[in-house]
């Protein structure tokens, strides 16, 4: 039989295209006789994903880097509900809710229009993180961490009422709460190559667990008032922040002889009242001017240790032996932290008959903090007399005052007299003048019980002063060509002076005494150009140009460009309609990024120790679709990314970088069971190779997508 | 590239069964088919209407609006007329006819593909292994921008570290201090050494080795040592170790309670 030699394709085809020519007799079309109707307001949809994710595959770094876990994704995709909009009370409801992985948003609105309103907002999701570092190729080390402990849960929630009792007054009291609670992992390369008695070590990747949980609870209330000519407002608020953190750093994980953990436990609980009040008035037709003015209070103390030990979490124990000289840690840390803030600010619009606007403003600002700690200093340090480690214990203080005046305003013009372009310059200036007055206090009590030493005595004078300059235009000649060209200049100088400067010879690295000044320059042009080519055809270009340098001088040379960092970036896409039912996008993106110091410079011993290292990258996207039946819709899309900014130092030091590419595609079906009953069955494919870890970061997933939306 | 693919060799007859199914189905759908495809900001049935309509129900918004940057967008001239709340909301004919409804008109505070169409370069950066969520959807633009131009906050001046900084600290309250030994770096905001979008290297920093720091901390050779911030760090092999954070040695970068060089 002839026919039993058709491809497989030929038969898909044929099936395709019979789905496509008979009506499904079920679904209640609209054809071409009919009309297309509008979008329901209120939706349900249903999600159901289920990935594959092989055993070999690195499950913690593609949640990290997609947000899929390793489990079937379910859940409800969306639900929106809104009343009938002529109801003299509106409800909507809008949410969503998934079990894997685990997120949850909801947000009510209810309200009866220029009457009251209540808002509810929340949200809860899962971030994950997994700083894994890099591969070691000179011990083939790399850090695999447990992916259950990869991950933090994050809870917003808020309400808002509203209430306004009459025409001109609008009440306003808002709570809100903001959780984060779980793990990240990061890494270290230990404190390897570090002077150990006797010898030295070889350098290994350390895993370094940081145990989170803060919480931020606000409540606020506002009034507004608005006669049509003035408006005015004031708000009194109050927030209370607390942060509880511990890193687990195990220091020689690959060196049982030299193993130890340090459990670095800190918490600080602020509680910041807030004052603040505005007025706004229409001073006469063409000119508007506003003030308002605020004061901020931040009363807070801090706790914490710093403790070496077998374990992670291990108490402070006497009998724990050094093993390595300079092990610092700290006991009992009790702190406290007070901050005062006034603002001021003024503000004018003038818009003259004719096509200007001027806009100008002042903003003056008062800062004054003080904070003030003590603990307990441990240390092991080394009799080189007995060659033992030997430790130490200090009583410590530290103490700051600061204060500091800003005076900052702008200046921007804009021109819109010519009917197809928009001219516009803007002028900041800031400056600053302030004074920092620190202490730091160590007395030892062992093993010597000594008088008090002053580590660090210093009263700062500093000043900076900080300029913008930005201009640019927007000109469309046409419909179908429109142009932004802007350009931008930003410039800080800094300078710090000493009245009084005791340092120990040991603690000469307090920043910033040791800059004396630094200057930092920004130059930067961009460029956007819409171009309609074709009805049918839209491109967008986006072109920046960015330039950046810091002169710094210390207090022993002369004045040098630390810093260099030149970035290009440029952005194309191409969308193209050529049939109401049918589109293609394309975009590209190429980031050439280069940061430069001196340091890689440096001839002789240290040579090629530090490397400039670049921040490049390139994307591709690409996505169609297209309406090919009454039933059928075809949904394709493609994601490349490429970073190949690696530097494999490790023969001198450590690598840097990553040299990954990572490929998505998506091929989705959507089924449109009637009006307003639409499935989508998709497969999605992701992949990542990265040489920089060894192929252990690489991943290869498949996923089954599907959903299902209802309107109604 | 490296993408490995099925290797795709078929016969002459599947090519010419394929190229006539693939004109069949043009065919069919052509013919039987008026349902359009909507890219955002657009939406089905509606036309642009222009801003001044939009200001008849929200005046707050447009009031506050005329000082923004996107409001550099607007010209008189009609070739600017999709270019004001619509050219990121969308045409707004049936929304403003209906006298609201929020499923006729788009909304880019759920969803970023309109800001993302003019910030291309920040779409780039979403698409990084080491980015803020938005992409995901847990987070959008307007968590931490006000495209409307917010008049209380410019007023207020409000609060505590307001300025670049004022909107990460609502998420990171940790970093936001103040510490008795504060880093210097600090006070210029967290772009100093984060790309807030994304960025190729881990915690979202502009730079990935040493020379993030180097910037600010010069190195300075003198005889046999090198040293940063006049410490020498080739004692014992300090500058071999990897990054100043990675280290070990300077983990509080963003301020210290109890040591004056950052290290915890």
């Amino acid at each position: 039989m002839k026919i039993a030699c058709i491809h497989p394709l030929s038969w898909f085809t044929l099936a395709a295209g019979l789905v496509m020519a008979v009506p499904v007799s079920a679904v209640d079309f609209y054809t071409s006789d009919t009309e297309e109707p509008e979008p329901k307001p209120n939706e349900i949809s249903f999600r159901f994903n289920a990935p594959s994710i092989d055993e070999d595959d690195n499950a913690a770094q593609v949640a990290e880097t997609l947000g899929i876990e390793d489990a079937n994704q379910i859940g409800l995709q969306r639900f929106y509900y809104a009343n009938d909009p002529d109801s003299d009370w509106r409800f909507i409801m809008d949410g969503r809710w998934l079990v894997q992985p685990e997120e949850i948003y909801l947000s009510v609105d209810v309200f009866k229009p220029e009457s009251f309103y209540v808002n509810i907002d929340f949200q809860h999701w899962i971030d994950y993180d997994y700083g894994a570092g890099i591969y070691y190729p000179p011990t083939n080390t790399f850090a695999v961490l447990d992916p259950d402990l990869l991950s933090k849960k994050i809870s917003k929630f808020k309400l808002t009422l509203r209430a306004i009792p009459g025409d001109s007054v609008e009440w306003d009291f808002g709570y809100s709460f903001f959780n984060r609670d779980g793990m990240s992992v990061s890494t270290i390369f230990g404190d390897d190559y570090q002077y150990v008695l006797g010898r030295t070590q070889s350098r290994g990747i350390i895993p370094a667990l940081n145990d989170i949980k803060e919480t931020v609870n606000t409540l606020e209330l506002g009034v507004k008032s608005e006669d049509g000519i003035t408006r005015s407002g004031a708000r009194v608020f109050f927030q209370r922040r607390e942060s509880e953190r511990t890193r687990s750093v195990e220091r020689a994980a690959q060196q049982p002889s030299r193993n130890r953990f340090t459990t670095d436990e800190q918490s600080s609980k602020d509680d910041l009242f807030g004052l603040s009040g505005y007025v706004r008035r229409e001073l006469t037709d063409t000119l508007s001017g506003s003030v308002g003015a605020s004061f901020t209070t931040l009363d807070g103390e801090v706790s914490g240790s710093r403790i070496f030990g077998s374990g992670p979490g291990a108490s402070y124990d006497l009998e724990f032996a050094a093993l390595q000289i300079d092990d610092r840690g700290f006991l009992d840390l009790d702190g406290m932290r007070k901050l005062k803030q006034w603002i001021f600010n003024a503000n004018l619009v003038y818009e003259p008959e004719g096509n200007w606007r001027w806009t100008t403003g002042v903003r003056l600002e008062r800062l004054d903090s003080e904070a003030f700690n003590s603990y307990l200093d441990t240390v092991y340090q080394i009799d080189w007399g007995d060659q033992r480690y030997e430790r130490q214990e200090a009583v410590m203080s530290s103490e700051n005052s600061k204060n500091s005046t800003d005076l900052s305003g702008f200046f921007e013009i804009r021109y819109k007299g010519f009917s197809k372009a928009m001219l516009y310059s803007r002028v900041e200036g800031a400056t600053q003048e302030g004074s920092l007055d620190e202490t730091w206090d160590r007395r030892e009590v062992v093993p010597d019980d000594e008088s008090m030493e002053n580590l660090l005595s210093r009263a700062t004078e500093f000043d900076r002063l900080r300029g913008t300059w930005e201009t640019g235009v927007n000109y469309y000649p046409w419909t179908r060509v429109r142009l932004s060209l802007e350009g931008y200049l930003k410039y800080r100088k800094y300078d710090f002076g000493y009245e009084k400067l005791i340092m120990s010879p040991n603690d000469e690295t307090r920043y910033p005494g040791y800059i004396e000044n630094q200057t930092f320059y920004t130059r930067d042009v961009n460029a956007r150009l819409h171009v309609k080519i074709l009805p049918s055809l839209k491109s967008v270009t986006r072109i920046d140009l960015q330039d950046s340098s810091i002169d710094t001088q210390d207090r022993l040379h002369p004045e040098i460009e630390s810093s260099d960092r030149e970035r290009v970036v440029f952005n194309q896409s191409l969308t193209w309609t050529p049939h109401p039912r049918f589109f293609i996008t394309a975009a590209y993106h190429l980031v050439d990024d280069m940061t430069k110091t001196p340091a890689p410079d440096i001839e002789g011993t240290f040579s090629g120790i530090l490397v400039n290292l670049p921040n490049d990258y390139w994307q591709a996207d690409l996505n169609l679709y297209c309406v090919i039946s009454k039933l059928i819709d075809l949904e394709l899309g493609y994601h490349y990314l490429e970073m190949s900014n690696y530097i494999d130092n490790s023969p001198l030091t450590v690598p840097y970088g990553s040299d990954l590419e990572q490929h998505q595609a998506l091929a989705a079906v959507i089924l449109h069971f009637g009006q307003f009953t639409v499935a989508r069955i998709g497969y999605n494919y992701y992949q990542q190779t990265d040489a920089a870890s060894a192929g252990l970061r690489d991943y290869d997933i498949h996923m089954i997508t599907s959903s299902l939306q209802v309107q109604f | 590239m490296k993408l490995q693919l099925p290797h795709l060799r078929a016969p002459f007859v599947v090519r010419l069964w394929i190229c006539l199914g693939t004109v069949l189905l043009v065919f069919i759908a052509c013919q039987s088919v008026n349902r359009t495809v909507l890219m955002v900001p657009q939406t089905k049935g509606a036309e642009f209407v222009g801003s001044e309509d939009c200001m008849l129900c929200h005046e707050d918004l447009g009031r506050n609006f005329l000082t923004t940057n996107h409001a550099r967008l607007v010209v008189s001239d009609e070739t600017g007329f999709e270019l004001g709340c619509e050219a990121c909301h969308g045409p707004g004919g049936l929304h403003s006819m209906e006298g609201g409804g929020s499923h006729l008109i788009h909304n880019p505070g759920r969803n970023p593909a309109t800001c993302l169409q003019c910030h291309m370069e920040v779409q780039a950066q979403f698409s990084l292994p080491h980015s803020h969520p938005v992409a995901d959807g847990q987070l959008s633009c307007v968590d931490c921008h006000d495209p409307h131009g917010d008049e209380e906050k410019e007023l207020f001046a409000e609060g505590i570290l307001a300025r670049e900084s004022g909107s990460c600290a609502e998420c990171h309250p940790t970093q936001a201090g103040p510490f008795v030994f504060e880093h210097e770096a600090m006070r210029d905001g967290c772009t100093t050494c984060h790309e807030t979008h994304g960025s190729t290297n881990d915690k979202m920093l502009k730079v990935r080795n040493a020379n993030l720091c180097l910037q600010c901390h010069f190195t300075e050779k003198r005889q046999n040592m090198l040293l940063i911030g006049g410490i020498d760090h080739t004692g014992f092999n300090f500058i071999q170790q990897g990054t100043c954070w990675t280290a070990g040695c300077h983990e509080a970068v963003h301020g210290s309670h109890v040591n004056g060089s950052l290290r915890f």
